[in-house]
């Protein structure tokens, strides 16, 4: 009988390990439960394991030699193909215009460790060097990209309601295009702490400290006070706020502020857009308000949400850091917002999602390095819309496509003997388009 | 080329001739079960049969495992089962584990006698190995700067007692890790301030008490009843099915009078 019994067993373990190796441990607690009222005997019981660990250990999972004090391990990525518009109006009856087609690529692959005693860590690998994408472009006469590192960090949870993360991490501000290129990782420290007020209300603060830009410190000690190459800081402050009002209706709003430390000589050198690669980290000290408001509307996912950021020092902004002494500053300089609203989601087959946002971004509002780069190409005193819309068509493949349209939202900003408009970060644009068609698969 | 195979010759029948006189079992792993048990063992089956000789390396659980796998035991100790990473080296070598149960253990946890504390919870068991708590007032103890000894890494009771008693935790890194149990007893006699676990054969050294663990302290009754926290079962693996003398020995060591010598040295019998 208990022969018997211990083939079953044995049976019943090899199947779960057939449908997913993960469940060896579920077997081992049902060996275990059943050595317990004596339905088997011990050695039994550690035969049976000893089988399905066997078993385990010929799978893939079970070849993975994983340290003990590793307690989940993830190991994630993405590709995506893009035949992409780009397409550029300039100044000066049409001497900066532009238009292309081309095909592009991205691959993205990472791990996430989660370690014993509250520690966690992670790396990601990218096919660029630039700071806001990972694309590269087909048409090199098949040449190779390289692999770079994108994140690489390491997080402390001491308590429920505290984050410590270093190193290149995701954003952990709560945050929009407007501000922070999605793409972006930045580097440095983060302090985020949550607390559930109650079932309904979350508060949290949100402490950063990015290291934008490192300098020699001995070219700090020559030079003139405007020239030397200082470390350039970004320190954030940001206060988010949930409150769920139903099950389906929940609205967040994160004020916040953030600055730049740094002088004409911290030049930041992003790579993309190839266009603001000289603009100095200096006259930054930005209050932003981003929020969303996320409700049901016939029954699908919907986010109305928004960004408004406000440079106190957009006026400095505009006339020290982009040399246009005789523009006559306004409000307009020194903000940008957007307004959004989404519809759908795409994360399992069959979903589908649209989204539609107008944005303005005053010269002197936010820094080009960090905004999105595709809005208008990464320029600022740009205004317009971003149109997107995609379809999971499994669970992993998704198709996207993603339309942006903008034009100036100043006209003719220049100081005396200036080309209207070609400062760094206009760059004599005028207006520009841009069609996004992706193709983007997740492993 | 007649001297070559006349060599091969002379030695094939040299080691035949040696191979029927005597025949020698080599055992390693675990110090928990090669430091008393299995040489005791040992010399009651060699008085069963003579010309057998023993070579016995008491080095922890993962060496003997280890030797098992690039067969260069006919018997591997071990305190802790094998671990997935070790069966998959067996399968990539094309040995097979079998795991046979000789013995149950309770690991004890050991003060100094002349530590004050009654008993410890689970918890403060796991908070005093891990590092959470660092002095002895925060467990209920007399102030004082809490010393931990464990086993080495290559131990099975060092990983056995991570999963039984410290969620899988990593130990404090103030933590002085010694090569054996009697060495743990030896240390902890000597250290009003220590602490350490040691397998129930050693747990009765001089100058250490044993700590009740939420009430129960490891006894035969404890460990077989499986209501003692930190109970275990020791086992011997071999390369399938064992042959020839080991196949004996572990015969032997389940037999009446070998389960007899596991309990007169301290573990707990399996029947």
């Amino acid at each position: 009988m208990k022969s018997s019994l211990k083939k079953l067993i044995a049976l019943v373990g090899m199947t779960v390990l057939a449908v997913s190796s993960l469940h060896a441990q579920d077997s081992g607690a049902l060996v275990e439960a059943l050595v317990k009222k004596g339905v088997l005997t011990d050695q039994e019981g550690e035969e049976i394991r000893a089988d399905l660990t066997k078993e385990y250990a010929t799978t893939s999972a079970g070849k993975l030699n994983v340290s003990s004090h590793i307690t989940q391990l993830k190991l994630y990525g993405d590709g995506r193909l893009r035949y992409e518009y780009v397409g550029q109006e300039g100044q000066n009856n049409g001497q900066n215009n532009s238009h292309n087609w081309r095909a592009r690529y991205r691959i993205r692959v990472g791990a996430d460790y989660v370690f014993t005693d509250n520690f966690k860590a992670g790396f990601e690998l990218e096919s660029s060097t630039d700071n806001d994408s990972a694309n590269q472009s087909f048409g090199n006469g098949f040449g190779k990209s390289s692999i770079n590192v994108g994140l690489i960090y390491l997080q402390y949870k001491p308590w429920d309601f505290v984050t410590l993360t270093g190193g290149k991490m995701k954003n952990p501000l709560y945050t929009t295009d407007l501000v922070w290129d999605a793409d972006i990782n930045p580097e440095g420290a983060a302090e985020v702490f949550s607390w559930d007020i109650n079932d309904q209300f979350t508060i949290g603060v949100t402490a950063a400290q990015f290291n934008y830009t490192e300098n020699s410190d001995s070219a700090g000690l020559t030079g003139s006070s405007s020239s030397k190459m200082l470390d350039s800081w970004i320190y954030a402050g940001q206060l988010p706020m949930t409150y769920k009002f139903s099950k389906d209706i929940k609205a967040t709003f994160a004020p916040g502020f953030m600055t730049t430390t740094g002088n004409n000589g911290s030049t930041i050198v992003t790579g993309s857009p190839s266009i603001t690669n000289t603009v100095s980290a200096t006259n930054l000290n930005v209050i932003t308000a981003p929020g969303d408001v996320q409700f049901k509307l016939f029954n699908q996912k919907t986010k109305f949400y928004w960004d408004l950021a406000y440079n106190m020092s957009g006026e400095s902004r505009v006339h020290q850091t982009y040399g246009i002494v005789n523009q006559n500053n306004s409000l307009e300089d020194s903000v940008a917002w957007l307004v959004g609203l989404q519809v759908g989601d795409n994360k399992k087959k069959g979903d589908w999602l649209v989204g539609v946002d107008f944005r303005q971004t005053g010269l002197g509002a936010v820094d080009p390095n960090l905004a999105d780069s595709d809005f208008g190409n990464g320029n600022l005193n740009q205004q317009g819309v971003k149109i997107r819309t995609g379809y999971n068509f499994t669970d992993f493949l998704q198709g996207n496509i993603t339309y942006f349209n903008t034009w100036n939202y100043k006209e003719n900003i220049a100081t005396t003997g200036q080309t209207p408009n070609n400062v760094s970060g206009l760059n004599g644009v005028n207006a520009t388009s841009r069609l996004q068609l992706d193709v983007v698969w997740k492993f | 080329m007649k001297l070559k195979s006349l060599l091969a010759m002379v030695l094939a029948c040299a080691t035949a001739i040696g191979s029927v006189h005597a025949e020698k079992l080599v055992i390693k792993g675990s110090d928990t079960l090669g430091a008393k048990l299995v040489p005791q063992l040992a010399e009651q089956f060699k008085a069963a049969n003579p010309g057998t000789t023993f070579e016995i390396a008491a080095e922890g659980s993962t060496t003997g495992i280890a030797a098992i796998i690039d067969g260069t035991a006919d018997i591997g100790m071990s305190s802790r089962r094998a671990k997935s990473t070790e069966v998959s080296s067996a399968v990539a070598a094309g040995k097979n584990l079998k795991p046979i149960i000789v013995a149950y253990d309770g690991i004890a946890i050991l003060v100094s006698a002349n530590n004050p504390i009654k008993g410890l919870t689970k918890k403060q068991v796991e908070q005093i190995f891990t590092g959470d708590v660092t002095d002895w007032s925060a467990v209920g103890g007399k102030p004082g700067p809490i010393s931990i000894y464990t086993r080495n890494t290559s131990s099975g009771t060092y990983s056995d007692f991570k999963e039984l008693a410290m969620k899988k935790r990593d130990y404090a890194g103030s933590a002085q890790k010694l090569a054996g149990n009697e060495q743990i007893a030896s240390e902890v006699g000597k250290n009003a301030n220590g602490i350490g676990y040691v397998g129930l054969a050693y747990d009765k050294a001089a100058g250490t008490k044993v700590v009740p663990i939420e009430g129960a302290i490891p006894t035969v009754a404890s460990v077989q009843g499986k209501s003692y926290p930190y109970a275990r079962p020791t086992f011997y693996y071999t390369n399938g099915d064992a042959t020839g003398i080991a196949a004996k020995f572990v015969a032997f060591t389940l037999s009446p009078a070998g389960q007899k010598t596991v309990t007169s040295v301290g573990f707990v019998p399996i029947k």
